[in-house]
């Protein structure tokens, strides 16, 4: 016993330091799109059998999968100003409060720090669940399974709503009045993209996501789904912005009134795997200074390359290309270029004014009559 | 040459002898009585031409440089006022150049008026003045304001 007992308490002490060295998580970046880690907390661990196809296709697209009690005491999304986690699955809809540091506040920190989240409920929804909900600016109700979407928000959009016919009760209550939630104002399913990009997907069936609907078509309804909420679908980059006089390469530090110029950007889609051409007919650069004074759609060349030329208008100052791309479903785009606009200068201007070509004329032949007058006024008999 | 021959041309047919002989008054036309007696509204229109002719008549006498000089003011004129209509026409973008043009010829006008004033032999005021000091004067003058032109015309 005094010989093995060394063996196992080093192995725990290894344990333990190597649990200390936690990889630092970010929002979706560029430089990490596999190896992901998401948090999934579940009211009971029988979750991860009764719906163990969905979590199989998402290990199967490189997310590393933690599952936790929502009540574990030791339950924590951060560690020292570090995210443990790229994203949070909440599958645990009747839980009160979670356990560990995870509360109301840290849930949405996380969400405003740019990471994803899927937010499952079903007809035992809890207030806390119905908190978060309503604080990522999707539903105002959750009557049972259905929810519907607050008005005023625009970022939000229905998924999958209810049929016309449809009104939410509680089945097992008689109705005493109408129903206030009918027809296709109920959401099932609703997704939010914040302004910081984050996405957000919130639905009222965590049956949804089990593996008892095999046959139907909510394997791949949920797969696809949850791959546009973990960015893999729908989620834009754009690269090597340039602009440059025409006929010149390098980026100038400032152009000339009523020069011709040439911008062009690099926009590029994640499929999943790698980063394909994106391919649109809608992207627009402005030529910004305070109001846009030129705007001009971008012509694609089918490999990723947005581009397009025109003339800087005849004013000057301190204009900016700004190209501010909100299509629904893809991330947004928002780049902006600052770049000064000078005037002429004064022998830039046009040496003889076609305008003025009689008055040339009247002072010239003034002087010529002038010469001729002399000559015959001193030469006259 | 050719505009010599032109302008004694036109002094030729201006001259009327038998109109000056009026104009003196020693021996004057029936006609002139006659239209008096005729009435006010005929004599209102030949009066207008009793004056006309009598104008032209005393410009005839005029001499040839003075009319020369005359007919270089009429030009110089005539072309500030083309310039100015063309102004009125297309605007005045390039401002500095319509009015580089426009004095020009204004004044070229003036400076030709002044030599004819100086050089006329029936003005009292500049009679010890030698007509080759007005025309040497003019000549400068001249040279100054086409300098200026030229620097304004842009």
């Amino acid at each position: 016993m005094a010989k093995l007992y060394p063996a196992p308490l080093s192995a725990i002490v290894l344990v333990l330091l190597a649990s200390k060295l936690c990889i630092p998580c970010d929002s979706f970046s560029a430089d990490r799109l596999t190896d992901r880690r998401l948090l999934v907390l579940v009211d009971d661990l029988a979750v991860r059998s009764s719906h163990s196809r969905f979590f199989s296709s998402l290990r199967s697209r490189g997310y590393e999968l933690d599952f936790k009690l929502a009540d574990d005491p030791s339950l924590a999304l951060r560690r020292y100003g570090q995210y443990l986690y790229d994203g949070l699955i909440l599958f645990s809809p009747s839980v009160q409060r979670f356990g560990g540091s995870l509360d109301l506040a840290a849930v949405l920190d996380f969400v405003d720090a740019g990471h994803d989240l899927i937010l499952a409920a079903d007809s035992s929804a809890s207030d806390l669940m119905r908190e978060i909900a309503t604080d990522c600016g999707g539903p105002v109700l959750f009557r049972g399974i259905g929810h519907s979407l607050n008005a005023a928000n625009s970022l939000v959009l229905k998924v999958l709503s209810a049929s016309a016919a449809a009104y939410s009760a509680n089945p097992s209550a008689e109705l005493s009045q109408p129903p206030s939630l009918t027809g296709s104002a109920i959401s099932l399913v609703s997704i939010v993209q914040a302004r910081n990009n984050a996405r957000v997907l919130i639905t009222g069936s965590l049956d949804m996501f089990s593996n008892r609907h095999e046959k139907s078509g909510n394997e791949q309804f949920v797969t696809e789904i949850s791959k546009w909420v973990f960015h893999e679908r729908g989620h834009l980059k754009a690269v090597n912005l340039h602009h440059h006089k025409v006929g010149e390469t390098n980026e100038p530090t400032m152009y000339r009134i009523n020069d011709d110029l040439e911008y062009s950007v690099e926009i590029y889609e994640w499929s999943g795997s790698s980063w394909e051409p994106y391919l649109a007919d809608d992207v627009q650069v402005q030529f910004y200074m305070m109001s846009p004074y030129v705007l001009k759609t971008l012509s694609t060349d089918q490999k990723g390359l947005y581009s397009t030329s025109f003339k800087v208008p005849d004013v000057y100052g301190v204009f900016q290309f700004k190209v501010d791309y909100q299509k629904l479903g893809y991330t947004s785009l928002s780049l902006s270029k600052q770049i000064p606009v000078q005037p002429f200068r004064h022998n830039e201007y046009a040496r003889f004014i076609t305008t003025a070509f009689p008055y040339y004329g009247a002072s010239f032949s003034n002087m010529v009559g002038f010469f001729i007058f002399t000559v015959f006024y001193l030469y006259n008999k | 040459m050719f505009r010599k021959a032109l302008i004694l041309t036109v002094a030729d047919a201006f001259s009327n002898p038998e109109m000056i002989k009026g104009w003196r008054g020693q021996n004057t036309e029936d006609g002139f009585c006659g239209n008096q007696l005729l009435g006010m509204a005929k004599s209102n229109t030949s009066d207008a031409k009793v004056l006309i002719r009598s104008l032209r008549s005393a410009y005839a006498a005029t001499p040839i440089s003075l009319k020369i000089i005359d007919l270089y003011v009429v030009y110089a004129i005539t072309t500030a006022v083309i310039q100015v209509v063309y102004m009125g026409i297309v605007g005045s973008f390039p401002f500095n150049s319509f009015l580089s043009g426009v004095l020009s010829c204004v004044g070229t006008a003036v400076l030709a008026v002044c030599l004819r004033i100086q050089v006329n032999k029936e003005n009292k005021e500049f009679k010890d003045l030698p007509p080759e000091r007005a025309f040497a004067d003019f000549v400068l003058c001249n040279l100054v304001l086409h300098l200026v032109i030229m620097n304004f015309l842009g």
